[in-house]
């Protein structure tokens, strides 16, 4: 059977499906090495606290122990900050949250290493924790580091002043969003062994190598060249694993470094949740200035975000939250301040959207709220408001192609039969149906345009298989499927003439972090860069073998053809040609993201150089008698640019919406002066099948020029607009205004129980009420007809 | 900490003879234990091992009962015919508890012993009026499940003793169990309650209540049924004989307030709606 021409937009089975289905597939937990060592990590049960003194005697008498490390063992810089540089790799001085580390205990077995480093004394003043974001802000002294407030972006673009003045509504709103874990299935995790160049060999649960290069190399002081850093099949990750396996494996790698042994660290389940970073919380306020007919006039907004004890990559956060804070609408006047603040709580950082499920959730709610305001359809207020073909974003980016918010918005409405909505029979339950449309900003953006370029490389071996080595990594959203796709429709050949190796930092320059929806999008340039090269030298090698002109030549259908007599060469007659006559086999292809116009001060300009668009649409029933939130349906529609492998695309929606359905609803995180206490799956609760209920993936194709075949993000805007279009659909179900998550059933049966005085005392509408001239205590929808809502302020 | 594998009853009666007095834990399915030690609970001097007692596993059927062994699994009882046909609410706690390997592994007297608040077999137990037999060396004693716990965790198990079986008497009664968790399937219940009764047309005639996770044990709602039988019409004056038969607690998965409101909510929703 001749193998397909075009591999692009075929459904593709996983090429790693088999071993991660029948077990085969080594974690970095199952792999030992020879004379291989175990590490935990020593770290302070106290949320703030000067350290003067660590005592390790205790564990030192155990015959399992070989040895603790801490800050003093550092031969280079104690310093593991990501962007900002405010993170000792092991704290020395101050402890800032439950679960910061102050060392590494190195014993002869897991179980021993985790029990020995229980028994190591921290000696700590206790100073004064500050938990909240309130709090934070509001400091005058005692700050965590030099100041309170992290980081800080903002949009500053037209005359707010005035166009408020022109509003014929102002809307205002408050929103509150939480903490969300990543639970990864396979926690942190590696393994460091000092390597032959005298170095350091990594293998680890990883997101971003080259992030772990760089941290160990500043570390221990060891050139770049030195440090190999190799990515182990990875159980999930989630934006968990960009930046926190850098501590994890620098740790281990300075183990391993003084101990000249290789040395094994995993993080246990609970460890894993005290630690490690998490989503940023989010408090917002909305002020929306809009026309009778429900035309966006101008927004003020204020994001605030809880960034725990260490930055991170909150600057990320907080700027692409404050670049996409009002969504994919036409608003010419805006005004958006987004600012994080420390607190002692574990360090939130990167999760799969990066700020843009916060404000999707600030955004989103607000358009329903003003929807309601207005008595406007909310599809139909979206539609009048939504960005296209020649309009600018929020931040004055002309689009000039590749906008398909609206085809999204029209295929969901129509698959939801939106406006012949269902009622619940049975008077238990309400049903509600809610609406939800964003937009997501592919790759680093203005402010990590430097950083924005990657690579690949395609060998041709002399028996005709190829490998692939590209950059960036597979952490389960099916790269290597793609990659291998994307390779084989760029030289023409059959997919399975290729393997896609692991990720390894010897094989490609940095090509940056596999984060923000771009791994398709860079890795899939490049392979297209590295082709064009290769295809150059197999056909001047072809040229020569059939004796004909290099135009001639065609590689397709996994086969070399003369196209002047038709005559055909099997790929790999061409292959041993190539190596017979001391052709390189080898080609490097790079692609960096198109120079970006953008003003940092204000905020204005091409803040990133292509946006993926999304609607979903929820159907949810309220019980009456328990509070519970029950999905019926998400219809998810997306506009992706180009679908690489359909079946892994509808994947990847299912899963963020099922991930978004956990924030929104069962995923309720909690915290007792700074410990968590939903440190493991019976408590912190993730969504099962049964909790998911029916999605209905909606592939929307607006290609984009850039893209590889038009291919735009899809990893980010999956979870996205989820939990807005839940709580929207819970606020129309209920016939109030939910402004906060998670929604939990007692949260519920107060608004249902507090019905008769329409208000919500959690929620800020109240606010609202007041600034449109609503009277208080009216509900803001008619509880009989819950569709559309009446203008009854 | 010593592991042993007893073979037959009798062998296990010996074995706990000679470890008389001494820190001994029971290892049936395993499924409590297992995260307990794995979330650092210290390990016990003596654990026995239960599995090998292949006689406790086993559910026979007579006229009047039907007894299942201790160590019958929740699977094997979920799938059995008569508890499916006349013990539905049993069924169905069976059919809603945690999740299939678990189902596999965890057995009914290991819910039972392990004796939670939350245990989500224990309302239909308690509501279907379940005797135990209990194994020591001196020979078996029988006592209700209801005076078999004695708090979270606590059982009138006395030291060298076995849960051996349950017995449940053949009623033919029509029965309901209800479970509200934070998700719909693993998820430990925030209320779980059984109904049993009998009905004449709609009224009913006989009915008892049990209801879990609002008290330190399940709480049968003696009480608020009886009133409830004389004067059905009158169901709203009835409804705070609930609340006043339980003490629930605000834990990390819900407040007391909330479970008060949704067991009342729960069972005047089914008497006023099934």
């Amino acid at each position: 059977m001749k193998p397909p021409t075009h591999t692009i937009g075929n459904r593709q089975n996983r090429v790693d499906a088999r071993g991660k289905t029948t077990g085969a597939t080594r974690f970095v937990t199952d792999i030992q090495v020879d004379n291989m060592l175990h590490a935990a990590p020593v770290y302070s049960s106290i949320p703030h606290g000067l350290l003067f003194g660590l005592d390790f005697t205790p564990a030192e008498s155990d015959p399992d122990f070989v040895a603790f490390f801490s800050a003093s063992d550092i031969p280079g810089e104690n310093q593991v900050g990501v962007i900002i540089e405010d993170q000792p790799l092991m704290a020395d001085k101050i402890v800032r949250y439950i679960g910061d580390s102050v060392g590494i205990l190195v014993a002869k077995t897991a179980e021993s290493a985790q029990r020995l480093a229980q028994l190591v004394e921290l000696k700590i003043n206790v100073l004064d924790p500050v938990f909240s974001i309130n709090e934070s802000r509001d400091a005058t002294e005692n700050f965590l580091h030099e100041t309170n407030l992290a980081c800080q972006h903002q949009v500053k673009r037209g005359d707010l002043k005035t166009a408020f003045n022109e509003a014929d509504h102002i809307i205002e709103a408050t929103f509150e969003t939480p903490f969300q874990e990543h639970y990864y299935l396979e926690p942190q995790g590696c393994i460091a062994q000092p390597s032959a160049t005298g170095g350091i060999y990594i293998l680890g649960s990883i997101q971003c190598p080259f992030y772990v290069q760089k941290a160990v190399s500043k570390a221990l002081k060891l050139p770049f060249a030195k440090i190999k850093v190799e990515q182990a099949p990875t159980g999930g990750a989630f934006g968990g694993k960009e930046d926190i396996p850098s501590e994890v494996c620098t740790r281990a790698a300075l183990a391993a470094h003084r101990l000249n042994q290789p040395v094994k660290m995993i993080y246990g389940r609970v460890d894993d949740a005290q630690l490690t970073s998490k989503r940023h919380p989010f408090q917002m306020h909305y002020k929306v200035g809009v026309s009778k007919a429900g035309k966006i006039l101008a927004a003020d907004i204020k994001l605030e975000e809880n960034a725990g004890a260490y930055a991170t990559l909150s600057s990320v956060v907080s700027y692409r939250s404050a670049m996409q804070a009002m969504g994919p609408y036409v608003i010419p006047n805006i005004s958006v301040e987004s600012r994080s603040y420390y607190t002692n709580l574990p360090p939130t950082g990167a999760f799969r959207g990066f700020g843009s499920p916060q404000a999707a959730f600030g955004h989103e709610r607000m358009m329903d709220i003003i929807a309601a305001e207005l008595n406007i359809d909310p599809v139909e207020l979206r539609l009048q408001n939504v960005l296209k073909v020649d309009t600018e974003t929020q931040t004055g980016h002309r689009l000039s192609a590749s906008v398909g918010a609206e085809e999204t918005l029209r295929t969901a409405a129509a698959a939801a039969n939106w406006t012949a909505q269902e009622v619940s029979e049975n008077p238990r339950f309400k049903t509600g149906y809610g609406v939800s449309l964003i937009h997501y900003g592919n790759c680093l953006g203005a402010a990590g345009w430097f950083m924005d370029g990657s690579g690949a490389k395609i060998k041709v071996h002399r028996d005709g298989s190829i490998s692939v080595a590209f950059g960036l990594i597979e952490m389960g959203q099916g790269a290597l499927t793609v990659v291998n796709q994307m390779t084989a429709e760029a030289l023409g050949v059959d997919p399975a003439r290729i393997t896609v190796l692991p990720t390894d930092t010897d094989q490609v320059p940095d090509s940056g972090p596999s984060v923000a929806s771009r791994n398709v999008v860079m890795t899939g340039n490049a392979i297209r860069d590295a082709a064009r090269q290769l295809l150059r030298i197999l056909k001047e090698a072809a040229a020569e073998l059939m004796q004909c002109d290099l135009n001639e030549i065609k590689i397709e259908n996994d086969t070399v053809l003369n196209t002047r007599n038709a005559e055909t060469l099997p790929f790999e007659e061409l292959a041993s040609y190539l190596y017979l006559s001391n052709r390189p086999m080898d080609v490097l292809g790079w692609w960096h993201v198109p120079e970006l116009d953008y003003d940092a001060l204000k905020g204005i300009g091409e803040a990133y150089f292509t946006y993926s668009y999304a609607t979903h649409i929820a159907k949810v029933q309220v019980d009456t008698l328990t509070g519970q939130v029950r999905i019926d349906k998400i219809w998810a529609s997306h506009d992706v640019g180009r679908a690489i492998n359909p079946a892994g695309l509808e994947a990847q929606i299912e899963g963020g919406t099922a991930q978004g359905i956990g924030w929104a609803l069962t995923e309720n995180f909690k915290l007792e002066l700074g410990k968590v206490l939903t440190d493991n799956l019976t408590t912190y609760l993730l969504p099962t099948a049964l909790d998911v209920g029916e999605i209905e993936s909606i592939i929307v194709e607006d290609p984009e020029p850039e893209g590889p075949w038009g291919a735009k993000g899809i990893g980010e805007p999956a979870i996205i607009p989820t939990a807005a279009a839940i709580v929207n659909a819970v606020s129309n179900a209920l016939g109030k205004a939910v402004n906060k998550i998670p929604v939990i059933p007692e949260d519920i049966l107060k608004a249902l129980n507090e019905k008769s005085t329409g208000m919500n005392e959690d929620s800020t509408d109240y606010a609202a009420c007041l600034k449109s001239n609503r009277k208080p205590g009216q509900p803001q929808y008619n509880r009989e007809k819950p569709w559309p809502p009446p203008n009854d302020c | 900490m010593k592991y042993y594998l007893p073979e037959s009853l009798a062998a296990y009666l010996q074995l706990r003879h000679k470890l008389a007095g001494k820190d001994v834990v029971l290892l049936a399915g395993g499924t409590d234990l297992m995260p307990r030690y794995e979330r650092g609970t210290p390990l016990p001097d003596h654990l026995v091992d239960l599995k090998q007692l292949s006689q406790l596993s086993s559910i026979s059927v007579s006229d009047n009962h039907i007894e299942i062994g201790a160590l019958t699994s929740i699977q094997d009882l979920h799938d059995h015919a008569i508890i499916q046909d006349e013990f539905r609410a049993l069924y169905q706690a069976a059919h809603e508890f945690a999740g299939t390997q678990i189902r596999h592994r965890g057995t009914i007297g290991g819910n039972i012993c392990n004796a939670s608040p939350a245990g989500d077999l224990l309302p239909a137990l308690y509501a279907f009026g379940t005797t135990l037999e209990v194994t020591g060396r001196a020979g078996s004693r029988t006592l209700p499940l209801s005076d078999f716990i004695l708090g979270p965790g606590k059982t009138a198990l006395r030291d060298g003793e076995l849960l051996t079986s349950l017995r449940l008497p053949r009623d033919h009664f029509e029965s309901q169990f209800i479970k509200v968790g934070l998700r719909r399937s693993m998820a430990i219940s925030v209320i779980n309650l059984a109904l049993v009764y009998r009905r004449l047309k709609i009224s009913f005639t006989e009915l008892q209540i049990a209801a879990g996770a609002v008290a330190p044990t399940i709480v049968m709602l003696d009480i608020f049924t009886k009133a409830y039988l004389m004067d059905p019409a009158r169901l709203s004056d009835h409804i705070h004989l609930i609340e006043e038969a339980i003490s629930p607690i605000d834990d990390i998965r819900a407040t007391a307030n909330y479970r008060r409101t949704v067991l009342k909510n729960l069972i005047a929703d089914f008497l006023k709606n099934s």
